[in-house]
């Protein structure tokens, strides 16, 4: 008898069998179809932009472009263990990208995030059993959705109200436009200045931009090494950097 | 045209009998990586609606195997970052799922309790050797990850789990 046999009896006779149902069929299949649909729409778009963008960057630069496919437009990053896999280690975009990226999120976001003192926003479509989460604050105070898988009973925060929610579609729509997948963005929550978080399918790592005015341009990047990997930030522009770091 | 929309009548027809087959099972597993009935739900149908983007590849080999890699490689913990931690209801769970097995009985199971403390590398590993009885090649290939770094995960998830229901017994 081995030394872990004890343990891997208790494992074993002490976990959840199957449960009695599993999904509907049919409800599954629908919605993959959708999620298939949107994912079509996506690549389009996404195809379409990218082209267009190299067409720009090729007219004047003349040199090699490199561009992420457009699978990985709008969602950054695929569902394997890294995403990007020639990309380094730890992954990040190539520089044109990290540029296309900072401009669109200067311009079309970063505006928004300012006007509306927006310190927290998340969004988090819902799925089959599980509710939209959105969670926002801003000026006029911190508000979420308070569906049960968004909200324990004491979080102080109430839903959103008129002005909120015109206020979170305005970053919504300002994110959709820069055609960067943000999900969350953070203002002092998350490191030093306004980070702009990527929404990805990896468990492996995190990706996100930060606009980090008056910061040190001295380094072009700065890898730190954490118990979990390595974590790897890297000047793209002014007052803007790319983090990579390991999913916890 | 029409051997188009049968196509894609066959695939789905294929797809239904897929899902009615390995539900039960993917679900098992995703409450055993994430210790939350609400949440397995939402990364069972993230692995369906990947599965059936990558059909094709799917059922040429072994579905479920193959949508069983597509979930212990989700983002299975990335929601604690994004969503607070969340006080389940139990009143409030769907009935889509597993009424019994996947409401609030797992959540207060101590195995599913222990393992959620595990980090997730070890908590995948251990899952998948001793409740989805794998071997540390299948692991290790399915992670993509060294055999080596897989018995290095299993020990210390093992070790692990030893001092977690150790501490249990001693309340």
């Amino acid at each position: 008898m081995s030394d872990d046999d004890d343990v891997v009896t208790r494992l074993r006779a002490g976990a959840p069998g199957y449960p009695e149902y599993g999904p509907d069929a049919g409800l599954t299949l629908a919605a993959a179809r959708r999620a298939l649909r949107r994912g079509r729409a996506r690549r389009t778009v996404g195809g379409g932009v990218a082209a267009a963008v190299a067409v720009l960057v090729g007219l004047t630069a003349g040199g090699a472009i490199q561009l992420p496919d457009a699978g990985t437009f709008a969602v950054p990053f695929g569902p394997g263990a890294g995403g990007l896999p020639d990309q380094g280690d730890p992954p990040i975009y190539p520089p044109e990208r990290l540029r296309h990226d900072v401009e669109s999120l200067q311009r079309q976001v970063l505006p928004a995030t300012t006007d509306l003192a927006l310190t927290s926003y998340l969004y988090e479509p819902g799925g089959w059993g599980r509710s939209t989460c959105r969670v926002f604050t801003w000026s006029q105070g911190a508000f979420r959705d308070r569906a049960a898988d968004c909200a324990n009973p004491s979080d102080p925060e109430p839903a959103l109200d008129g002005a909120s929610e015109a206020a979170f579609d305005r970053v919504s729509d300002a994110i959709e436009r820069s055609g960067v997948d943000v999900y969350r963005i953070e203002k002092g929550g998350w490191g030093p200045g306004t980070s702009f978080h990527l929404r990805d399918n990896s468990w492996k790592w995190n990706w996100y931009y930060s606009y980090i005015p008056g910061s040190s341009q001295d380094a072009r990047e700065v890898r730190t090494d954490t118990s979990l990997g390595v974590r790897l930030q890297v000047h793209v522009s002014g007052d803007w950097w790319f983090t990579v770091e390991p999913d916890d | 045209m029409d051997s188009e929309r049968s196509a894609v009548g066959t695939r789905d027809e294929e797809f239904l009998d897929f899902v009615a087959a390995s539900g039960r099972y993917l679900l098992r597993t995703a409450v055993l990586l994430c210790g939350d009935p609400v949440r397995a739900e939402e990364l069972v149908q993230a692995t369906y609606e990947r599965t059936y983007r990558s059909w094709r590849a799917a059922r040429d080999g072994d579905p479920q195997a193959y949508a069983r890699r597509v979930l212990v490689n989700l983002r299975i913990d990335g929601w604690r970052r994004t969503r607070r931690e969340v006080l389940v209801d139990p009143g409030a769970l769907p009935d889509r799922a597993g009424p019994d097995h996947t409401g609030a009985v797992v959540a207060r199971n101590a195995v599913v309790q222990a393992l959620a403390r595990l980090p997730l590398t070890q908590r995948r590993v251990v899952v998948m050797r001793h409740l989805l009885d794998l071997t540390e090649t299948e692991v290790a290939r399915e992670l993509e990850i060294s055999v080596g770094t897989v018995k290095s995960h299993h020990a210390r998830g093992i070790a692990r789990l030893r001092q977690i229901f150790a501490e249990g017994e001693l309340r």
